[in-house]
């Protein structure tokens, strides 16, 4: 059997309710939902790039959908989230959510609606959910401001569906400035009073000064998605993670069918990814497309490893600014306290520096894949 | 006449550089793979621009994984050929955009009989032989292996390497026919 | 073994987005023509200028982006990589070696956390050693490069195909007198 690599697609996140999710050692999708369920507080996820926050969102999306009215905005795919404005943001809210005015004699009934939110099941994505209500709603026109249109979609999606809606954001993490967080989350708050919030967060809310300050209100909660733990190496939760990761996605069902030198190959990947999944899938479709390409292979050997190690090493660096190695050896098994706050949310943005758990608490470690550039001196 | 005048077409020939001609040659090859005729990732073979800074010279090659030599590309779906290879090398003075050398060529055994053939497009990278005449400097090599082949040099008109490769696979299967005849009653361009 | 001409064709196999930085303005045309020379030749090639532009294509078409602002279209492919998840043929981004978009990918940690190995910069992964070569020539031929030509011009070396790759790789290391 000869896998096919592009199933790995690194870059795209899990779907809801898909098959191919794989629960991390955190558990935290779940963690979400429960507290979603529990609390109804207003939640914020946060974490360096390719760590999983988009898999787990819509993980928590299909966990809620036999609860709630769930509303997955993956703003991003949308919208150019540098340039997002409060006004803009709750449009696509609005739109996704379904638009006000429904049976207000414009051609559409509530039934055809409720018909239409029964025939997509009680979660929705904007991809195909919105697909089919928006068309069903096309020809809805609404002059309401954004926010009011979002508030009453909302109310609207809670009363056909009978449910409370939980609208999970994603993409929130690529707004860059404080300011404009700050704005687009005092946009959000009105809506927090309706519904369960799940959002993304940014980096310089995740992992700067201000990251457990309350945003949209009191009794919010931070859930911090953290790679997994690689060390022991042996016992280390996030290898067997990792690998159970890439067999869903290329659907091989027991690593005794592969080549044994893969099994190694795929085990050196998870450890140079520093257990961040989307390094992990990166590296093993690399060397895959090496092995193609160099030795005519179908399984990635431990040379075709190494080629696209040193990819991503040459990758690392380009998000390095001068000064950066320093600040990082510095920060090397300390809390980071020392660290200027911008550079520690740019550099644990990258992942280039990753937080783990000790018995002394939390630390920060260089990324694996950078320790050959740290030890040049 | 004849044999002065190729001279001077084949030295024109010349007057080209690495990226025009590693392009063009990786473009046919992505065609080659497109229509099944080899695996898609020779395309990313043929090759980085491998120059020697001492001696000016740039070398096209399909990259050998094992060793310093250009592997070979082997063909499918051709059906005269049983396990034909391909082999493509030029080299150029990159500076000077002057291709100095080059050679495509392509072993295998006819389907038919078994029997083996190798044909080979080579421009000399210098003055071989006793003339333009015996030795042109574009010519065809044709015959049952490298060893055996007749030495006979077959004048060719100025082909670049990627219309050589473009003839030769014709050669082979002519659904590669480049410049096919125009339509019964239609006036030839 | 990597280079430039792999690292492309890898990176071409691997939608959404890639980059490839050129050294001046004076070869960008021909970088974009070497890109698309090694992408499958049933891809359509659009060049673009702009992020808009690029969302435009058709997702199986090759889209050569050539930022006329750099920094601004990597700040906006940052905010807005999504976008482009079902491609299934890649958005080539171009950049100046050493430009605003090249630096600014140093706080794109989104987009660079997608194109981190689908970075290509031929300047770095083009180092020919002729040292290195040398050696392994002699390592695999038994002879240096200037041993071998000279057999060749006695008429010793045979037809074989192993002896035509030698040939070239002789005359690519030996000194320039040989050739006419």
């Amino acid at each position: 059997m000869t896998p096919n690599w592009s199933l790995l697609a690194p870059h795209r996140p899990v779907d809801s309710g898909g098959d191919q999710y794989v629960p991390p050692p955190s558990n935290i999708g779940e963690a979400v939902a429960r507290w979603v369920l529990a609390s109804g507080a207003p939640v914020l996820l946060g974490g360096p790039t390719g760590v999983g926050k988009s898999t787990e969102l819509a993980q928590v999306a299909a966990l809620l959908r036999r609860d709630r009215a769930v509303c997955l905005i993956q703003l991003d795919r949308f919208e150019n989230m540098r340039r997002l404005d409060p006004e803009r943001m709750l449009s696509r809210v609005a739109q996704f959510v379904g638009q006000p005015r429904v049976g207000a004699g414009q051609g559409v009934s509530v039934s055809d609606v409720a018909k239409g939110v029964a025939a997509l099941g009680s979660a929705l994505t904007l991809v195909s959910g919105l697909g089919s209500v928006a068309a069903t709603l096309a020809s809805l026109d609404t002059e309401l401001p954004p926010a009011d249109a979002a508030l009453s979609s909302i109310r609207t999606l809670a009363r056909l569906s009978e449910r409370r809606v939980t609208l999970l954001i994603d993409g929130l993490e690529k707004v860059p400035e404080a300011a404009q967080t700050r704005a687009l989350f005092d946009a959000l708050s009105p809506l927090a009073e309706e519904a369960d919030v799940v959002v993304v967060a940014p980096w310089n809310l995740a992992f700067g000064a201000a990251a457990n300050e309350p945003l949209l209100r009191q009794g919010e909660r931070f859930f911090f998605v953290r790679a997994p733990e690689m060390e022991p190496f042996e016992t280390a939760p996030g290898v067997p993670f990792l690998l159970r990761l890439m067999q869903r996605r290329l659907t091989i069902a027991d690593m005794n069918e592969t080549p044994q030198d893969f099994y190694k190959v795929s085990r050196d990947a998870a450890y140079w990814s520093g257990g961040l999944p989307r390094v992990f899938l990166q590296l093993l479709a690399d060397a895959a497309t090496y092995a193609l390409m160099n030795n005519g292979g179908e399984w990635p050997e431990k040379s075709n490893l190494n080629d696209a190690i040193t990819d991503h090493q040459e990758g690392m660096r380009r998000g390095l600014l001068p000064g950066d190695l320093s600040l990082i050896r510095a920060a090397d098994g300390t809390q980071g306290f020392e660290l200027p706050i911008d550079a520690k949310v740019r550099l644990l943005a990258h992942g280039l520096l990753l937080e783990r758990q000790t018995p002394r608490g939390v630390v920060l470690q260089p990324h694996p894949l950078l320790r050959p550039l740290l030890s040049e001196g | 006449m004849i044999w002065h005048d190729l001279v001077d077409q084949h030295d024109a020939l010349r007057e080209r550089g690495y990226s025009e001609v590693a392009k063009e040659l990786r473009k046919r090859i992505g065609t080659l793979a497109a229509r099944q005729h080899c695996a898609p990732m020779f395309q990313g073979r043929l090759s980085d621009k491998t120059e020697d800074k001492r001696s000016r010279r740039t070398e096209v090659l399909i990259k050998g994984s094992q060793s310093p030599i250009g592997d070979p590309i082997p063909l499918q779906n051709l059906p005269s050929v049983e396990h034909p290879k391909l082999w493509i090398y030029a080299l150029l003075d990159d500076r000077e955009k002057r291709l100095l050398k080059y050679t495509v060529r392509l072993d295998g055994r006819w389907a038919a009989d078994q029997a083996p053939f190798t044909i080979s497009v080579e421009l000399d990278d210098r003055l071989m032989g006793s003339g333009a005449c015996g030795h042109p400097i574009l010519h065809c090599h044709m015959g049952v292996d490298h060893d055996r082949r007749p030495q006979f040099r077959l004048p060719l008109p100025a082909l670049t390497p990627w219309e050589a490769l473009d003839w030769l696979i014709t050669q082979l299967d002519e659904r590669h026919e480049p410049a096919p005849w125009p339509a019964p009653g239609a006036s030839p361009s | 073994m990597r280079d430039s001409v792999n690292n492309i064709w890898s990176a071409l196999q691997q939608p959404p987005l890639m980059v490839v930085l050129y050294d001046d303005y004076g070869l960008l045309e021909s970088v974009q023509e070497e890109v698309a020379s090694i992408a499958n030749p049933s891809w359509p090639v659009r060049r673009v200028s702009t992020v808009d532009e690029a969302l435009s294509t058709p997702a199986d078409t090759l889209a050569l982006l050539a930022p006329a602002d750099e920094g601004a279209t990597i700040e906006e492919l940052d905010g807005g990589r999504d976008r482009f998840v079902d491609r299934t043929v890649p958005v080539v981004v171009f950049l100046l070696r050493g430009g605003s978009g090249e630096r600014a990918l140093a706080k794109a940690p989104s987009l660079l956390s997608w194109v981190r190995s689908n970075l290509i910069d031929p300047s770095e992964q083009d180092q020919f050693d002729p040292d290195a070569a040398r050696e392994e020539f002699i390592r695999y031929a038994g002879k240096t490069p200037e041993e071998w030509l000279a057999m060749r011009r006695r008429g010793e070396i045979d037809g074989s195909p192993e002896s035509l790759g030698l040939t070239y790789r002789a005359l690519l290391l030996e000194g320039s007198d040989d050739l006419a």
